[in-house]
């Protein structure tokens, strides 16, 4: 190949691609440096520097070299004083050296190279008014410098003078170390504030869900750290996983993919953070746990995964990334989202702290609830039993020997009624003392899986006949439920006393509807049976007691039919809800679990009092 | 003329007795009363007794005390718990009685009770 041709080449190569690089919008730092790199692909040359003139005009300072390998300093400092280069320049001159003489000081730039160079090329960079510098290259073999080929990089000097006039002058270098630092500065500045902001949002929410947004948005918004993307995982401490919980894109949350991630090898970078506690910085498409967490097939970029961590304990990860612009992941990156991380973790543990004594609160006002009503309870089965001696016993003679003179009292001459009228009442109280002993005691359970339709339908069996006296309709839309775990003894006792009152309700006739069905929730779900009478419902200020022992709004009624029905579904883990139309009417539901064993263990059995003895 | 079955009726409450004693005696029974456990147990000591009806509340020796000594005696003995409060009626079986009954004015379930044992 003839010079001819390869110039042309080189030519071709090199000025095209100068151009781009004079035109992009790198710093003026990473277009020199570009320049010189290229110059030393074009001319094949062991290296390529561009030296500026420094004021006064008396040393150099390298500013942009195509290798730094041989320099112990990260920066271009070293001076040197070169007067045949610093004449040339000022000439205007190219300075050319095809094969190195003793006449020529060879040292600094020995140093500068790293290596004995053999071969010398300067060339003024300058414009009509100013001196900008040298662009020098050295060869380590002697090398004949073509006239064509000095042009050309007199081209190249003539748009690297374009790009510095375009940067007014070049700075000194402490000058522009000050400005990277101002510019370094008002990004964390930037940053800086943005984690002030989202803090103080965080330290004022106690709930998990607003923290998990709040830190989504901090860091894809446009007001917040700026990545386009980012998930955060939780620690299920049980199940010794990951969970994906949050997930947001540009500002905008999205819902969160039911992604378990385990926390070991197959957990990759995520799991690996969690368990060295440090961030990792990862390209997404190279580990199979990061690609599934973004979406799969899409484009994956540079991601960093960050522990969540409060009080030592790793409470989970946050992943961001920048898939949009592939920008890479740098350490201050990492830095600022690590005290992102560092504040949700405190807040995360604040808002469950907040959370455990929250419950732990309600869980006492309950637990004193269940006290108060366990206390009298227990004050209730001594008084049942004291009543039970007290005035059982007498009772007993009092209606017994009634009964007894009945039968020994000759003729109609009124005693006789007078006697039945005695046996009636003993009766009576009886009843009612049997009812009372009933809710004092401990009831004796017995529990199978039975149908809750089946129970309903026996107790409107029993009730069939004095429905029909009283003129009361019954409606009944029983829907197919699960069978349950239940004292059928028990519930047919509830529901028979809520069928009673209802009757009752209703002394001149009215409608009955009996419903079932099945209501499903996270702890196992419920089947329901209501009760709706037309009674014209619970007057608003007797509602709250409904429930409690003795009272009662009847004129023969113990006060104990609801309060005896309460305990029993309460002791079943269910309850009994009430919805009240005053005017209209009222309707019962008795909700019992579906869970395989709904013993009310957290219900209070009060212990009777009296001693008990073994026959051995 | 077959000879009557004696039943011992053991209870603290004198009227208690009084209307046991009446309604058992017009059943046919021999009625023996005893109003505390050394009583039962000496009357039961002296008398061929069939039945006992026990009251389980007591001053001194209870119910269950004069139970378990009446069943050393005699294993095969019907006894038939009576009591004004329910609340024993879990324990029955570890007691080993026959029969336990809530008193009421109403003596029928006893008669049923006896009579089912009695034959």
């Amino acid at each position: 190949m003839s010079p001819d041709h390869s110039l042309i080449k080189k030519t071709k190569d090199l000025l095209p691609r100068l151009i781009k690089i004079n035109h992009a919008t790198v710093d003026l730092k990473d277009r020199l440096e570009q320049t010189v790199l290229l110059i030393v692909e074009a001319f094949e040359v062991a290296f390529c520097g561009f030296f500026s003139l420094q004021t006064g005009g008396d040393h150099f300072i390298l500013e942009a070299a195509s290798d730094y390998s041989h320099r112990k300093e990260g920066r271009c400092r070293l001076d040197i004083k070169e007067e045949n280069l610093r004449q040339a320049i000022q000439k205007k001159r190219p300075l050319i050296i095809a094969e190195w003489s003793n006449d020529f000081p060879k040292e600094y730039w020995q140093k500068i190279a790293g290596y004995e160079p053999r071969s010398f090329l300067g060339i003024p960079v300058s414009d009509e008014n100013v001196t900008y510098g040298a662009l020098v290259l050295l060869h380590d073999r002697p090398r004949a410098w073509v006239q064509e080929e000095v042009n050309l990089l007199d081209l190249a000097s003539q748009e690297m003078a374009g790009m510095l006039r375009s940067t007014d002058v070049l700075l000194p270098s402490e000058e522009r170390i000050v400005e990277t630092l101002a510019r370094e500065n008002a990004g964390m500045v930037r940053e800086l504030s943005t984690l002030y902001k989202i803090s103080g949002h965080l330290m004022t929410t106690v709930s998990v869900d607003e923290i998990g947004k709040t830190v989504i948005k901090a860091i894809t918004g446009d007001e917040g750290l700026g990545f386009d993307r980012a998930v955060i995982c939780l620690m299920d401490e049980q199940e010794e996983v990951l969970k994906e919980v949050w997930r947001g894109e540009k500002g905008e949350e999205s819902s969160a993919r039911d992604i378990i991630i385990p926390l070991n090898k197959d957990g990759g970078a995520l799991a690996r953070a969690v368990q060295e506690r440090v961030p990792i910085t990862i390209n997404a498409n190279s580990d199979p746990v990061l690609s599934k967490i973004w979406f799969e097939g899409l484009d994956c970029a540079d991601c960093a995964v960050v522990p969540i961590i409060a009080k030592y304990k790793v409470m989970g990860v946050i992943v961001v990334d920048s898939f949009c612009n592939n920008r890479a992941i740098t350490k201050e990156n990492v830095c600022v989202i690590s005290m992102l991380a560092n504040h949700t973790g405190l807040a995360l543990d604040n808002a469950r702290l907040y959370t455990f004594l929250d419950r732990t609160n309600k869980e006492l006002v309950e637990a004193r609830g269940l006290l108060a009503e366990a206390e009298k309870l227990a004050a209730m089965g001594e008084m049942a039993s004291t009543l039970a001696h007290e005035i059982r016993n007498p009772l007993v003679s009092i209606g017994g020997l009634a009964r007894r003179a009945i039968k020994v009292v000759n003729g109609d001459n009124g005693g006789k009624r007078y006697l039945e009228v005695i046996v009636d009442e003993v009766g009576r109280l009886e009843k009612t003392l049997n009812e009372l002993l009933d809710y004092a005691q401990e009831p004796e359970e017995s529990y199978a899986k039975k149908d809750l339709n089946h129970i309903v339908e026996e107790c409107l069996e029993l009730m069939h006949r004095e429905f029909e006296e009283a003129s009361i309709t019954v409606k009944k839309d029983l829907k197919s439920i699960p069978l349950i775990w239940c004292d059928e003894r028990q519930i047919k006792h509830t529901l028979f006393n809520i069928l009673l009152n209802a009757r009752q309700a209703m002394p001149g006739g009215g409608a009955i509807r009996v419903s079932s069905s099945v209501e499903e929730d996270d702890a196992g779900g419920y089947v329901t049976c209501t009760i709706k009478d037309t009674g014209g419902g619970i007057p608003e200020a007797s509602l709250h007691n409904i429930f409690n022992p003795f009272f009662t709004t009847k004129k023969e009624g113990s006060g104990l039919g609801l309060a005896i029905s309460y305990r029993i579904v309460s002791h079943h883990g269910g309850k009994i809800e009430v919805e009240n139309e005053p005017g209209h009417g009222v309707a019962f539901s008795v909700k019992l679990p579906m869970n395989p064993e709904p013993r009310g263990h957290n219900v209070y059995k009060p212990k009777n009092k009296i001693k008990k003895q073994k026959l051995e | 003329m077959e000879e009557s079955k004696k039943i011992l009726v053991v209870d603290d409450e004198e009227s208690i007795h009084l209307l046991y004693r009446e309604e058992l005696e017009e059943e046919g029974y021999q009625v023996f009363s005893a109003t505390n456990g050394e009583e039962a147990l000496e009357i039961f000591g002296s008398n061929p007794i069939d039945l006992v009806i026990l009251d389980i509340n007591m001053p001194g020796m209870d119910g269950i005390e004069v139970l378990r000594q009446l069943k050393a005696q005699k294993p095969s003995l019907p006894v038939i718990l009576s009591t004004a409060y329910s609340e024993y009626k879990h324990d029955l079986g570890s007691w080993a009685s026959d029969d336990y009954i809530v008193k009421s004015s109403s003596l029928d379930e006893l008669k049923t009770s006896i009579r089912k044992r009695l034959g």
